[in-house]
C-alpha cells in the first residue's frame, strides 16, 4: 500500500516540482537539520534539567516548549517536503516507518512532560521521579529518531 | 612531500581504508557526526537567541553558559573527531570540494567570533548578566555565531550533493 502511494506521489505536479529542481533537496535537508538542532538545544536543555533535578522552572518550560513547538512545526514542514521530493526513498523504508513510530511517541512524550513539569508542585517523590523519567525518555527517542533519519539513507 | 601527497597518505591508511570499504563504519562515524553537530549548533543557538534576547530573558546569560557549553565542548569534540575521521576516507576529493572548504571557513570564522566575543563582550558579563537588551556587541555576537553555525550545516549537507 505504501509503495502505490509513493508512485502516486511521484507523478503528482508538486512532486514533480520539487524533483526537477536540483536545489530544493539539499536546502529542504538542512532546513530538516537545523530544526533537529533547535529542538535538540531546547529539549536537551529542559530534558537536563528534569534529570539532573526532577523538576525544571517556570522559566525554562517557558522558554524551551514554544522552542520545541517552532522546530517541531519547521520539521513537520521540510519533512512532509521531503517525503514529497522523494517518495519512493522515504515511504516503503523500514527506517522511515520506525522514525514516523518514534516520532509520535515523542510528541506525545514531550507533550506530556512540559504539561506536568508546568502544572506547579512537583514537591513530592513521585512527580519528581515521572518527570526524570519522562525528560530521559524524550531525549532518548529524539536520539534515535536522528538516528534512524541518518540511517535511512542507508537501508533499503 | 607536498600537502597533497599528504592527503594521498592519509586516505591510504589503513584506517581510512577501512571506512571507505567497509558498508558500516562510514555511516556509524556520519551518524555520530551529525549528533554532535546537532548538539554543538542547538546549544550554541539557545546561547545566541538569548544573546540577542529572541529566548529566555529570564535566564542570566552565565548560568545559560555554564549549563550549555560543556556539553556545547563535549560534543564538538565528537563532531571533529568523527569529521577527521570522514575526512581520512576521501581526503583528496573532501579537500577539492567547494563546499567543504567554506565549511570550514564558516566553522573558523564562527571560532573567531566566538573568541572576540569571549575576550571583549564576555569579559564584564556581570555587568549586563540580566540585562535586556544585551549590549550591541555582545547582539552582534550572537547575530554572526547563528549565521556562521547555520553556514556550517547548510555547507556541510551540500558537500554530500557536490562531491566527484
Amino acid at each position: 500500500m505504501l509503495k502505490s502511494l509513493s508512485d502516486w506521489l511521484s507523478e503528482t505536479p508538486a512532486s514533480l516540482v520539487l524533483q526537477t529542481e536540483f536545489w530544493i533537496v539539499p536546502t529542504l535537508q538542512s532546513v530538516h537539520i537545523l530544526a533537529i538542532a533547535m529542538l535538540f538545544g531546547a529539549l536537551g536543555w529542559f530534558g537536563l534539567h528534569l534529570i539532573r533535578d526532577g523538576t525544571a522552572s517556570p522559566d525554562i518550560v517557558r522558554t524551551a516548549r514554544p522552542m520545541c513547538r517552532w522546530a517541531g512545526a519547521a520539521l513537520l514542514v521540510s519533512g512532509t517536503l521531503m517525503v514529497l521530493a522523494e517518495p519512493d526513498r522515504t515511504l516503503p523504508n523500514v527506517l522511515f516507518q520506525v522514525k514516523m513510530g518514534l516520532l509520535v511517541l515523542l510528541i506525545m512524550t514531550a507533550a506530556a512532560t512540559f504539561r506536568l513539569a508546568a502544572a506547579g508542585d512537583h514537591g513530592t517523590s513521585a512527580p519528581r521521579a515521572r518527570l526524570r523519567g519522562l525528560g530521559a525518555l524524550a531525549l532518548a527517542l529524539l536520539v534515535l529518531i536522528i538516528i534512524a533519519g541518518r540511517w535511512i539513507a542507508y537501508v533499503e | 612531500m607536498n600537502f597533497r601527497g599528504l592527503l594521498q597518505d592519509l586516505e591510504a591508511t589503513a584506517l581510512a581504508t577501512a571506512i571507505r570499504e567497509s558498508g558500516w563504519l562510514f555511516p556509524i562515524l556520519e551518524t555520530i557526526h551529525v549528533l554532535a553537530l546537532t548538539l554543538v549548533v542547538g546549544t550554541i543557538a539557545l546561547v545566541d537567541l538569548r544573546l540577542i534576547g529572541f529566548v529566555g530573558r529570564a535566564h542570566p546569560v552565565t548560568r545559560l553558559t555554564t549549563q550549555l557549553l560543556p556539553w556545547t565542548w563535549a560534543a564538538f569534540a565528537f563532531a571533529v573527531a568523527s569529521g577527521l575521521l570522514l575526512f581520512a576516507s576521501s581526503a583528496e576529493t573532501y579537500f577539492d570540494n567547494l563546499a567543504f572548504q567554506l565549511k570550514l571557513g564558516a566553522l573558523a570564522l564562527a571560532g573567531l567570533n566566538m573568541a572576540v566575543f569571549h575576550r571583549l563582550a564576555y569579559a564584564d558579563v556581570h555587568s549586563w548578566d540580566t540585562a535586556h537588551p544585551s549590549p550591541r556587541a555582545a547582539r552582534c555576537a550572537g547575530l554572526l555565531s547563528l549565521v556562521f553555525w547555520v553556514a556550517v550545516v547548510v555547507l556541510g549537507r551540500w558537500i554530500g550533493f557536490t562531491l566527484r
